[in-house]
């Protein structure tokens, strides 16, 4: 018997809460479009809240010398020239706007002493850049968006879960939803869908990710025929804590480093001044004493003259150089009791100043592991935090490569290349999540309405459905947790050919058994089931990083491999690889050409 | 390191589905052996992963900052994410947390809660100008005030107080702590442009800032140690000067 489900029509469903979809439903509604919001959980708890370094924007508040082109460049740098460059030029302009335009609507920023937007330093940004509250930035988006889509009329699904988006010939025509509270089923129609769905996180067994991170939007993106671009460049934050393991993986804000902390390792030695690629031995610091003085020219009331000044501490460097000290320090004997290496504060900062700057961090330490962190060091390891691949979008208007489906934040690709600058990803969701939301209206005024076809509700629904019915089978809770220990062995922070081949393996060996899935017990508020459902995504996801990282053979930004050790200047620099379904269904990876860039844009790019 | 005994806990869960006709309030009890830094959060999940998958409860980001996993503790209102077990007795017991509709076993709709709240109390900024002019820099503002501001602001909107609120167990449509104290913080606000009469017609009444009896359950909960005494001592004292004016 076929299981029922409610319907509704909308002119733009936008799936996922966090700070993209917000922004984009936001400004969908603006425009007039009839617009529904689906969130996984309750609305404002998404992962943005997270986010607590700040929203990296070009404002020069802090410092009048910083301006859009340098942000372009310092992003183009971080990501190891394999962005997007429409997409890094569109963020660069673009996110003060954002910032002002969020000001505007309530939120909260740290000020300067004449009033103006705090900027603070971040790594891989060459000027103060981001506008910050504390270390509780991401909260503090989250709320005045919320509170701004509260009255912006747009309506909300909280607690669904979306298994798959239905098409109608070559274009999206919506998605079908489950709602985690009834276990009942809802079919959108929409003349266009934005994905704003995250990251993948989960995939790794050490995350800095919520639950929800199971690369929905990704996988769902992938089945519906769109492409993903740069799915091996999986970004692990160098901070995160490794001490107790009950909070293993948790965030430790850049921030930390940015107002003045410093790596050590067992011995005591900062270890970082040995880790200075050649790209950034320019613009930092090479001895103790200059990367002293830097920290002491931050502090000063008046900023240093660019020509004189210190440069900054190779603890500030892309967060995928740290990533990988870390783990060479660690693996040379180098690294703390718990397997990481420590992150000193206390002895650069008084505690009120601590306290005050870093509050979370703070309360964090001393509830959870019992470390002052003004008085101690803390305890970090790298911790999978971040994808930079994602779906293939255009840079101007967030549209995938299948009519009427379009992608902002993390699960959109391009943006970011081969690793993410801190800071660069509130800003992205606010600039992107605005042109999706711009994009999609576009395309719901400008095309006609659209035909759902109940057998492929129908589908979705019996696929989901399957793993309550069966008798015997493997849980879904052990093929999750398999599947992201072998991808943080085979296919993590350093890879070579035979792991990644393991990999592969191990995906196809629990993607046999998650076919015969079992969950007990019925469709309300089913955990087990939940994660049933959101393991076929994550399985997805992970073939498409494993495949990528052994297509790429060579070292750039957060791909590394043991056996391509050096950064291709010919081939691999100018291509990103393209995940889609051939024709049989199966996954293939191919190098793409990248986008050639303009001269104006090369220019800056220069030196 | 030094191998400890752990201990061996004894967790009673108050378990009920209100989808199912069939199912009546109960307790139910898991024993676990305690980890090293063990949170409730880690507790709970090592149930659901090992003993029982169908038991409910919440959480997003385990960290203290998203206000999703709030539950009673041996009756009071926390966080279990950042509750360690090492600060709970071999035995403790967990509920829902009251006042907040009941999805099952230990999850709440606090969503449903907050939303309502925040139509009522309209707790946006309510701007001078519709338009925004992003060529021109932002307003300044002192960084006293933003740090105040942001001290109010902090909430995270978990329900703690709410279901340590004497009031709102008698009134369905008290605005809670959460409520009040975002008042205060539009009220300092300098871009919102409500006048004292608006916020009057919001909170001065009994399901306003006139219903709290002052029994401040809210503020001894409040796991972001919010100063919601004062706030709603201060939102108290303008909208007694509202009705006498």
């Amino acid at each position: 018997m076929a299981v029922p489900y409610t319907t509704s029509e909308h002119d733009v469903v936008v799936i996922g809460a966090g700070g993209a979809g917000l922004r984009a439903a936001i400004e969908a509604a603006q425009q007039g479009c009839s617009t529904a919001l689906i969130c996984k959980s309750l609305l404002g708890k998404a992962h943005t809240v997270m986010a607590e370094g700040g929203v990296a924007a070009a404002m020069g508040n802090v410092d009048s010398h910083d301006n859009w082109q340098i942000h372009f460049r310092d992003t183009m740098r971080g990501g190891k020239f394999l962005n997007n460059f429409k997409m890094a030029e569109l963020h660069a302009r673009e996110a003060p706007d954002r910032v002002r335009e969020l000001e505007a609507w309530g939120a909260v920023f740290d000020r300067t002493a004449d009033g103006r937007i705090l900027q603070r330093n971040f790594g891989g940004h060459r000027f103060p850049r981001l506008a910050h509250v504390g270390d509780r930035t991401g909260l503090e988006i989250i709320r005045t968006l919320q509170d701004k889509a509260v009255h912006s009329g747009i309506d909300l699904f909280m607690e669904m879960t979306v298994i798959g988006l239905t098409k109608d010939g070559d274009r999206v025509s919506g998605c079908v939803a489950y709602d985690r509270k009834t276990g009942e089923f809802h079919a959108f129609t929409a003349k266009a869908v934005v994905l704003a769905t995250g990251g993948i996180g989960k995939s790794f067994r050490i995350n800095s990710n919520s639950w929800e991170y199971t690369g929905d939007g990704h996988a769902m993106a992938y089945r519906a025929g769109a492409e993903l671009i740069d799915m091996e460049f999986v970004q692990f934050h160098p901070t995160g804590m490794v001490w107790p393991p009950s909070v293993a993986g948790l965030l430790v804000t850049e921030g930390v480093r940015g107002e003045g902390g410093v790596l050590k390792n067992n011995q005591g030695e900062r270890f970082m001044f040995n880790y200075i690629a050649e790209m950034f031995q320019a613009e930092t610091a090479d001895t103790e004493a200059e990367a002293n003085r830097w920290l002491i020219e931050q502090q000063a009331a008046v900023r240093p003259d660019p020509r004189t000044a210190a440069r900054r501490p190779p603890d500030l460097l892309p967060r995928d150089e740290v990533a990988r000290a870390i783990d060479a320090e660690v693996k040379a004997g180098r690294g703390s009791l718990h397997g990481g290496v420590f992150l000193d504060i206390a002895s650069r900062r008084t505690p009120a100043e601590i306290r005050r700057a870093l509050p979370s961090m703070y309360q964090q330490f001393k509830e959870l592991a019992g470390v002052d962190i003004t008085r101690e060091p803390m305890e970090i390891g790298p911790t999978c935090h971040y994808i930079m691949g994602g779906i293939r979008v255009d840079a101007a208007t967030a549209l995938s490569t299948v009519p009427g489906l379009f992608a902002a934040g993390e699960v959109a690709g391009g943006m970011h290349g081969a690793n993410r600058l801190g800071g660069n990803s509130l800003s992205d969701l606010l600039v992107f999540g605005r042109r999706a939301g711009l994009g999609a209206a576009d395309f719901a005024r400008s095309n006609g309405s659209v035909g759902q076809d109940p057998e492929q509700i129908e589908g979705f629904i019996g696929e989901v459905m399957a793993p309550l019915d069966r008798a015997s089978g493997p849980g879904p809770y052990e093929i999750a947790s398999q599947l992201a220990a072998s991808m943080e062995k085979n296919v993590g922070i350093i890879r070579q050919a035979d792991e990644l081949e393991l990999g592969i393996a191990k995906v196809a060996e629990l993607a046999q058994a998650y076919r015969s899935v079992r969950v007990v017990g019925g469709r309300d508020f089913n955990p087990g089931w939940n994660l049933a459902i959101d393991l076929h995504n994550m399985l997805t996801v992970s073939e498409a990083i494993a495949r990528a990282a052994i297509t790429r053979q060579e070292s750039r930004g957060a791909h590394t491999r043991r056996d391509f050790p050096r950064t291709d200047k010919q081939q691999w620099a100018q291509v990103n690889v393209t995940i889609r379904a051939d024709a049989d269904g199966l996954m293939t990876a191919t190098p793409t050409p990248l986008l050639q860039m303009t001269p104006e844009l090369a220019k800056l790019l220069e030196g | 390191m030094n191998e400890v005994k752990h201990r061996k806990l004894k967790i009673s869960v108050l378990r009920y589905n209100p989808q199912d006709p069939e199912s009546v309030p109960h307790m139910q009890t898991y024993e676990l052996e305690e980890a090293d830094g063990m949170t409730l959060f880690i507790a709970l999940n090592e149930i659901r992963e090992k003993l029982d998958p169908s038991l409910q409860f919440d959480y997003v980001c385990r960290a203290g900052i998203c206000g999703s996993c709030a539950m009673l503790v041996n009756g009071r209102p926390a966080l279990t994410c950042r509750q360690l077990t090492k600060d709970l007795g071999d035995e403790f017991t967990l509920a829902p947390l009251p006042v907040f509709e009941l999805i099952g076993d230990l999850s709440v709709n606090t969503g449903k809660w907050m939303r309502g709240m925040s139509e009522r109390l309209e707790t946006w900024v309510h701007a001078k100008e519709q338009e925004i002019d992003l060529r021109r820099i932002e307003e300044p503002m002192d960084p006293e005030l933003a740090e105040k501001l942001y001290e109010v602001d902090r909430c995270i909107e978990c329900g703690c107080c709410v279901a340590g609120c004497g009031t709102a167990r008698m009134r369905e449509d008290f605005v809670g702590a959460v409520g009040l104290n975002k008042i205060a913080r539009f009220k300092i606000d300098p871009r919102d442009t409500r006048s004292d009469d608006d916020f009057y017609e919001l909170v001065g009444d009994d399901d306003g800032v006139f219903g709290c009896m002052s029994l401040l359950g809210c503020h001894d909960v409040c796991p972001k140690q919010l100063p919601l005494q004062t706030q709603i001592a201060y939102v108290r004292r303008k909208m007694v000067a509202m009705a006498f004016s």
